[in-house]
């Protein structure tokens, strides 16, 4: 028997071993049933072993399993395979749509997932991948090696995957990179004049104003800084012929450089929290010690709702806490707790926060902390 | 878990997690090891009367099961040439070499589980996330009973496809990308 017959046969064995094990377990089976269960089992060692191997997988999905973590990519043989459709996560205001899109939830992911593969049928023919998100969108998506890409809102990526390395370019906001492990293909991610090479790890590319933000959260990046391309000429007019060696450094688990989009100098190696760095890929937001209005501007980027700060003393104040994107209520009833504002004006999407009201005091001192409730 | 009544994954769950502990120790394919624990269940299988096992295929299963662990255990810890350690550690909650492998092991199937196509990963993640029955999955999805139950067994043969590298690199014969266009 070939290895490709004795991998189906196994394979074929494994679903019938899963029917099995269903079958005993819902207490349904007849007595003819067992019989037909024990003569399979007695069949070939395969049956047993298949047995066996259901069991430990039923257990393990189980036991194991993080499940809000999990968001379908559908299937792997697709260069774009699924594109998560969280245009808009703020709540639905109909509980009809809302329970209309529960029940079609799939049909819903289905037809995404086939405008993706249509939208991945025109970038092919061009032989590259550009994926964008909108404001108050965030998007992931599962490229035909395996890894993932985690799109932060208002951000756009290219994606080339060729036989010798797979290329992807950050044009504008931020994303996270899961990287399928491959030593002969290494991944490449570039942002203005900074490269990041991996071959499988998870590791954070931000465009920021300050310049390009490289955070790991897992294994080993080398990060390629060139001068910026005035720079270069000048060097280059300078001393003809000498190029300019580009800065290299490598990067471990939990640190960032920050490297200047003007110059292309990198700050030094800082220590961070590499998961808290990109809980926006988990729909979390950590401040630390940040002024209110700095986290309103983000939360705004996540959401369509849209939080204004009138008072200026307000938006500087800083505060602490951990929140879910999709719920900037919490964060406004957070800060009507420890602040004393009042919502000046409300309508749908708009939230207007003003100065606490008058002989109202609001608590000073120490900065605020909230923490998230799960 | 769905259901109180789970005896067969609990006896696998029992006589398992020693073994699995040994497994992930060793980095071997822990396949073949299974391999080797069915052959011998299987062929204590065929020393039963058959219709014995007919009566109680579970309860026949969990006692064959467990016998075999046992030896198979006592096997491992005489070929071993550090079993006072070995046997110490399976009693030991926590060992950072095996919860490294144990968490890889968690990550590859929840990436598995994920990368199935999009009504299997639902039905999987309803029955074992939410903690439903095939007949409240079926209603909520709009399906019959049986689709429920052959996509949950078609999602296992992915599954264990996904996991196994083995089996992984079985590719059943698909257009490429470019002539699917």
């Amino acid at each position: 028997m070939s290895r490709y017959s004795q991998r189906k046969r196994r394979l074929q064995a494994a679903e019938e071993a899963a029917n099995w094990l269903f079958t005993l377990q819902s207490e349904e089976a007849s007595s003819a049933e067992r019989a037909k269960f024990i003569d399979w089992l007695r069949e070939a060692p395969l049956h047993v072993a298949e047995l066996l191997h259901a069991c430990r997988l039923q257990h393990d999905l189980a036991a194991c399993i993080k499940w809000h973590e999990i968001r379908p990519h559908g299937q792997q043989d697709n260069p774009v395979v699924h594109l998560l459709p969280v245009v808009n996560r703020r709540r639905s205001r109909t509980t009809a749509v809302s329970s209309f899109l529960g029940r079609h939830a799939v049909l819903v992911t289905v037809s995404v997932a086939a405008i993706a593969v249509l939208s991945a049928a025109v970038a092919i023919r061009l032989g590259q991948t550009v994926i964008s998100t909108q404001s108050g969108e965030r998007r992931e998506v599962t490229l035909a090696d395996g890894s993932i890409v985690d799109l932060a809102p208002n951000s756009d990526v290219r994606v080339r995957l060729r036989a010798k390395r797979r290329l992807v370019s950050l044009e504008r906001g931020e994303a996270l990179f899961h990287v399928s492990k491959n030593p002969r293909r290494p991944f490449i991610v570039t942002a203005e004049n900074t490269s990041v090479r991996a071959v499988g790890t998870a590791f954070d590319v931000a465009r920021r104003a300050g310049g390009v933000a490289v955070t790991v959260v897992e294994g080993r990046v080398s990060v390629t800084t060139q001068k910026s391309l005035v720079a270069g000429l000048l060097v280059d007019g300078l001393k003809a012929g000498q190029a300019e060696t580009p800065i290299r450094l490598s990067l471990g688990a939990n640190q960032q450089v920050v490297v200047s989009a003007s110059t292309g100098d990198a700050t030094p190696v800082r220590q961070v929290q590499g998961e808290a760095e990109v809980a926006w890929a988990t729909d979390q937001l950590n401040f630390n010690n940040e002024p209110v209005g700095e986290v309103a501007s983000r939360f705004n980027l996540y959401n369509h709702i849209q939080i204004r700060i009138l008072d200026p003393a307000l938006a500087a104040r800083r505060v602490s806490g951990s929140f879910r994107t999709t719920d900037p209520e919490s964060f406004v009833a957070f800060i009507k707790s420890v602040a004393g504002v009042t919502i000046v004006h409300q309508d749908q999407d708009v939230l207007v926060l003003g100065a606490p009201p008058q002989g109202a005091s609001a608590p000073k001192g120490a900065p605020a902390t909230a923490t998230l409730n799960r | 878990m769905t259901g109180a009544s789970n005896r067969l994954a609990e006896w696998f769950h029992e006589w398992h997690q020693p073994l699995r502990r040994f497994l992930l120790r060793r980095r071997a394919g822990s396949a073949a090891d299974i391999e080797d624990i069915a052959q011998e269940v299987f062929l204590r299988l065929l020393r039963y009367d058959r219709s014995d096992l007919i009566d109680h295929p579970q309860a026949y299963l969990y006692k064959i099961a467990a016998n075999v662990s046992a030896e198979w255990a006592t096997r491992c810890s005489r070929s071993l040439p550090h079993s006072a350690e070995w046997l110490a550690e399976l009693v030991d909650t926590f060992d950072p070499e095996t919860e490294t492998g144990r968490r890889a092991a968690e990550a590859e199937l929840q990436q598995a589980v994920a990368a199935l196509p999009p009504r299997q990963c639902e039905i999987v993640r309803l029955h074992f996330g939410e903690g439903m029955t095939y007949e409240d999955i079926a209603k909520h999805l709009g399906l019959t009973r049986r689709m429920v139950k052959r996509d949950l067994a078609q999602a296992y043969a992915a599954l264990r496809a996904a996991l196994d590298r083995d089996l992984s690199e079985i590719e059943l014969p698909r257009l490429s990308p470019e002539k699917a266009l």
